[in-house]
């Protein structure tokens, strides 16, 4: 065999190692090419669904188990179901707590401490709130004294999950 | 001469080998995505769920057939320099990791390029993204957002160690071929 003999060889292996697979794919698929390059519909199924999972946050993730607040301040345990399938940290949950009545910041707020949740395990966000300056002349005056209900005004509430840092928004009424 | 055989014997050995060794290169999207590459594999994980192609498979199964093959008759070639078949044995699997380095490196430039392009438009009307790929390796941040929700996801490329030592084979196969050239047949 001459040199270039075998250099024709050579070069034919090496069309043969690289079609040869793709008439396999082919084959396998009858031709259909669409089918061999995009993932199965099954697949593409399974991930949609997780995506939707992700952040599937309802009115029911939160439930108040407990609540203070007087002019000294306060404080309240909420469970937080994390609907997730994934663990979640909760870092912060802050804002203003106000009179349902008049909508007046009564009391700052934010979570006590960090928790984290496993998938679909409920935890509980122990809360502290402070005071607005005004808050007792506005309790004296606008409710005679008594500590009105109140609602969550500029809520954010702060939450890791598969190292994503993901800022929530929460304007809830009747806290 | 000593020096030519040799660089021939390395590169074909570490060529027989890299295509066991794992992944060129790597992107994580937070824990949320990751991807890890080579030109003989592949290994998309969405959440936990994997992504094959079928078409993919069997190219990259091609071209993991012929790497091994211009290995290992880089090797012999190397071996039995003065056989009158040395030089095309050096010459078929030589420069074939240097081709696949190059491939790989413009796969990446041209893919950052179209996602850069296409990812933001994709949220046009549905709220903000920032995304912003970077060529190669580095790392950025995503970030999501509408009304009430923002979400940052921490976004990292890199290459692995494997890469390096492709580039480093495929110096050695270049060399090879180089002083193939100047051999003297039987």
């Amino acid at each position: 065999m001459s040199e270039r003999s075998l250099q024709l060889v050579l070069r034919l292996v090496a069309i043969f190692l690289y079609l040869g697979p793709l008439l396999v794919a082919f084959s396998v698929h009858k031709g259909n090419i669409l089918a061999m390059v995009v993932p199965s519909r099954e697949q593409l199924d399974r991930v949609g669904q997780k995506m939707e999972d992700l952040l599937n946050f309802s009115e029911n993730v939160m439930q108040k188990e407990s609540y203070r607040l007087n002019e000294n301040g306060g404080e309240a345990v909420v469970r937080f179901a994390n609907p997730s399938p994934y663990p979640i940290l909760l870092e912060n949950f802050t804002g203003y707590s106000v009179c349902k009545e008049h909508g007046y910041p009564l009391a700052w707020f934010q979570l006590k401490e960090k928790v984290k949740i496993g998938p679909g395990e409920n935890g509980r966000l122990e809360i502290l709130f402070y005071p607005t300056p005004g808050a007792s002349f506005h309790v004296l005056l606008g409710h005679l004294g008594f500590w009105p209900e109140t609602e969550v005004e500029n809520g954010l509430m702060e939450i890791e999950m598969l190292r994503a840092k993901i800022k929530i928004r929460v304007n809830q009424h009747g806290t | 001469m000593e020096l030519k055989i040799n660089l021939g014997l390395i590169a074909g050995a570490l060529m027989l080998l890299l295509p066991f060794l794992g992944p060129w290169w790597q992107a994580s999207l937070g824990e949320i995505a990751r991807v890890r590459i080579s030109p003989f594999g592949y290994e998309i994980n969405i959440l936990g769920e994997s992504f094959s192609s079928t078409l993919f498979d069997c190219l990259l199964f091609g071209v993991k057939l012929s790497f091994l093959l211009g290995g290992a008759l880089l090797l012999l070639g190397s071996l039995f320099p003065n056989k009158w078949w040395s030089r095309r044995f050096v010459r078929f699997g030589a420069t074939k990791v240097l081709w696949l380095v190059i491939s790989l490196v413009c796969v990446l430039l041209v893919a950052a390029s179209l996602l850069n392009r296409i990812v933001p438009s994709l949220a046009e009307g549905k709220g903000k993204l920032m995304f912003n790929l970077p060529y190669l390796s580095g790392s950025s941040v995503v970030e999501v957002s509408s009304q009430d929700v923002e979400i940052k996801v921490p976004l990292q490329l890199s290459f692995t160690w494997t890469f390096w030592l492709a580039v480093v084979v495929g110096a050695l196969g270049l060399a090879a071929r180089v002083m193939s050239g100047r051999m003297k047949v039987d």
